[in-house]
């Protein structure tokens, strides 16, 4: 249960500007995700709210107290970091109550305690365990008892399930999210990946170059990004510059129509999955001939690269279906391509 | 660009502790081969095992046809590739990419032409002059690469090669990655937690569990027909219902669902499903239809009643859970463009017939069979 604040932090080191001039307000209990490329922000944000970064200016508060000046340890927040940061040689159970040992805390109440959060996060068999004989998840599930046992009511997750398999990281990202929720605690979580952060968060900051960009509920972030960063960021996309005249503009010899745009110089955004690929042409606006080049399988999506007037390439991603279950004989044959104007994304230069 | 057979192969640590165990199967001539599986599935020790770092407690490596035993390390022609990028910090870019050449003992001329043509293939020429600490970390696995082609590796091992990079630019680099394999014809072996970059990347995907071979397929084999329940589990999603095959006719079967309510599906017949066996019946969870439930339905085959529980808007898809009215409740991956579904809303939920995979019930209970820890 815990609110936080920033108010215009910068962060340098050298000329290094690693958090330029950010402002985010974080509620009590929200589950926040922090998405940008690796040393564009996220990271920095957790590491400022820790209090393990030093700011050159701006102000820190949790619970509307300024804790700008304060130790790591006074300010009630768990840190999770991908190499989950575990004692090797120590059991589930002694890796828990080490913080409370150390800090000569009376531990017959606190490892009745621990035993309910490890009960929580999964671990009941597992307790007498050396954490090194733990596969990844169970490794960050401990982290996780670890701070929550600490009493943390902040939770910071810097990219926890980056080295854990596929497979565990769909279930966590959904049990800890629970997890997080049943507690009343407040989470913020940075990751690289969308589907992640629009899964588990309530609200997404985008940040690039230590600037936060676009702070809102994931949908409206995905659907109404505030510049070309965020729409190509958000999910992969195809890019160019164009000069838009009477709400059309032309790559390679291909005309577009677009609606309610002004003259001018722009950076469009298509994402791939919203270029619509068929075999036979629907007969609507923005549809080209194309020949398909490439296909690559990325499990749940396909990915094809196509090319429109042998010289614009287009890649167009698609939800796997049953119907392309010989996707791989499509290779060099003529399909059709079509954009939705309104799904053309189209950002002042 | 040897092919590589393993036969009966087990690495045993201690009794009972195999981490790899009775191996059977064959790498090709120029093939590109992910090991994918969960962490302990002894998919980096099946690497160590053909690097010859460690050797096979029972059974044979065939390299070309001739035992491995009997080649040393150093005439396997075979290049390891590493997340934390084996360079020299001390040396740049050219100078990493000459040294194996260099220990070679090569004529300075041919050194400069293999250097030369190894940066040009990895896209390093303008950066030949930069020392490790100024390049990203794709550029480390380009030299990286680079570095062990030049020494003459025909056999690329890849421990999870794109570990340390960006998740953005991963997709480029697997790109990059498969090009220069195919260009000079080599065989790679490649082992990775990513699904997606396996999937991308590879010609076939070997999946294990527990040290073993589970299966060794295509990418859309995996999607389209998995062989084996915990295959169908690892790559992408599937849901799973657990029932008894009670009618067997000419070309169909009837298997009744286990749940509240007795459900059945019917799906084509397979040969290694007999009348009263118990099944597990497997569907992708892109492949199920769903549509809002008509005032007036007869439910047909395949068809099931349900309410949404939620329906998660996530960019490139949604996901829809259901709740069926037997007692199951089920996941669904749309496109996001697809009609968006109100909590609570009824449904209708279709399982097309190509959709369905069935699978002979495990000795052990459904959920360790899935399980990956």
């Amino acid at each position: 249960m815990a609110s936080i604040e920033l108010q215009n932090v910068t962060v340098k080191i050298g000329n290094n500007i690693l958090l330029d001039n950010v402002s985010l307000k974080v509620d009590d209990g929200a589950y926040i995700g922090l998405l940008g490329p690796s040393n564009g922000g996220p990271s920095f944000v957790l590491k400022v709210i820790a209090g393990l970064l030093p700011i050159y200016s701006g102000k820190i508060f949790i619970d509307e107290v300024d804790v700008t000046d304060s130790h790591p340890e006074d300010r009630n927040v768990g840190f999770i970091f991908e190499q989950f940061n575990l004692f090797p040689h120590l059991t589930v159970l002694d890796n828990i109550l080490y913080g409370p040992r150390v800090k000569g805390i009376d531990l017959t109440t606190k490892e009745r305690e621990a035993k309910e959060v490890i009960s929580m996060v999964r671990l009941e068999n597992r307790e007498s365990a050396l954490s090194k004989e733990l596969s990844g998840g169970m490794q960050q599930r401990t982290g996780i008892a670890r701070a929550i046992t600490a009493g943390a009511k902040i939770l910071l997750l810097d990219q926890p399930y980056r080295a854990l398999d596929a497979k565990i990281r769909e279930e966590m990202r959904f049990e800890i999210r629970e997890l997080v929720k049943e507690l009343g605690m407040t989470a913020i979580h940075s990751t690289h990946e969308t589907e992640e952060a629009m899964l588990t968060s309530d609200k997404i900051a985008v940040f690039n170059e230590g600037k936060l960009l676009q702070f809102d509920n994931p949908e409206t972030v995905y659907k109404i990004p505030v510049n070309a960063f965020v729409a190509g960021f958000l999910a992969e996309s195809n890019k160019f510059q164009v000069k838009v005249k009477d709400n059309s503009f032309i790559i390679e010899n291909s005309k577009f129509i677009v609606d309610g745009y002004e003259d001018g110089e722009y950076v469009v955004i298509i994402r791939q999955i919203d270029v619509d690929l068929t075999s036979e042409p629907l007969n609507v606006v923005n549809e080209f001939e194309c020949i398909i080049d490439k296909i690559r399988i990325l499990g749940e999506f396909i990915r094809f690269t196509v090319t429109i007037n042998n010289s614009l390439t287009i890649i167009v991603r698609e939800l796997l279906s049953l119907e392309r279950n010989n996707v791989k004989n499509l290779i060099g044959k003529r399909a059709y391509v079509n954009f939705r104007p309104d799904l053309i994304k189209l950002f002042l230069v | 660009m040897p092919e590589i057979k393993f036969q009966r192969v087990s690495k045993i640590y201690k009794p009972n502790i195999k981490a790899v165990d009775d191996l059977n199967f064959t790498i090709y001539d120029g093939e590109y081969i992910s090991l994918l599986g969960p962490s302990g599935c002894g998919k980096t020790t099946t690497l160590r095992l053909l690097s010859g770092l460690i050797k096979p407690t029972i059974g044979s490596i065939l390299w070309d046809g001739v035992p491995v035993e009997n080649i040393d390390p150093d005439q396997r022609d075979i290049g390891y590739v590493f997340q934390q990028f084996a360079i020299f910090p001390h040396l740049n870019v050219y100078e990493n990419v000459a040294f194996g050449p260099r220990v070679k003992g090569m004529k300075q001329v041919d050194i400069e032409d293999i250097t030369e043509a190894h940066l040009k293939l990895v896209g390093l020429q303008e950066k030949s002059y930069y020392f490790p600490k100024s390049l990203d970390a794709a550029d480390l696995q380009r030299t990286g690469i680079a570095r062990v082609l030049a020494t003459g590796a025909k056999t690329l091992l890849l421990d999870e090669p794109m570990g340390a990079l960006d998740f953005k630019i991963r997709e480029k680099f697997q790109d990059e990655l498969l090009r220069i394999v195919k260009e000079l014809k080599l065989t790679a072996i490649h082992v990775t937690h990513d699904q997606s970059e396996g999937m991308a990347i590879s010609d076939r995907i070997g999946v294990m569990k527990k040290g073993k071979m589970i299966q060794i397929s295509s990418p859309l084999d995996y999607l389209y027909s998995p062989k084996q329940i915990f295959s169908a589990h690892f790559i992408g999603e599937s849901d799973f219902f657990e029932g008894v095959v009670v009618k067997y006719l000419s070309k169909t079967i009837e298997i009744e669902l286990l749940g509240d309510e007795t459900l059945s599906i019917l799906t084509k017949t397979n040969p290694s499903i007999l009348p009263g066996d118990r099944v597990v019946v497997g569907v992708r969870r892109e492949f199920f239809k769903i549509e809002p439930l008509p005032e007036n339905y007869n439910l047909e085959v395949n068809c099931f009643v349900g309410k949404v529980i939620s329906d998660r808007f996530l960019g490139e898809k949604r996901r829809t859970k259901v709740n069926l009215e037997f007692g199951r409740t089920l996941e669904i991956k749309r496109n996001s463009n697809e009609l968006v579904f109100k909590e609570g809303s009824s449904v209708l939920v279709r399982i097309p017939e190509q959709a369905i995979r069935v699978f002979k019930s495990p000795e052990i209970s459904l959920i360790d069979e899935l399980e990956v820890t």
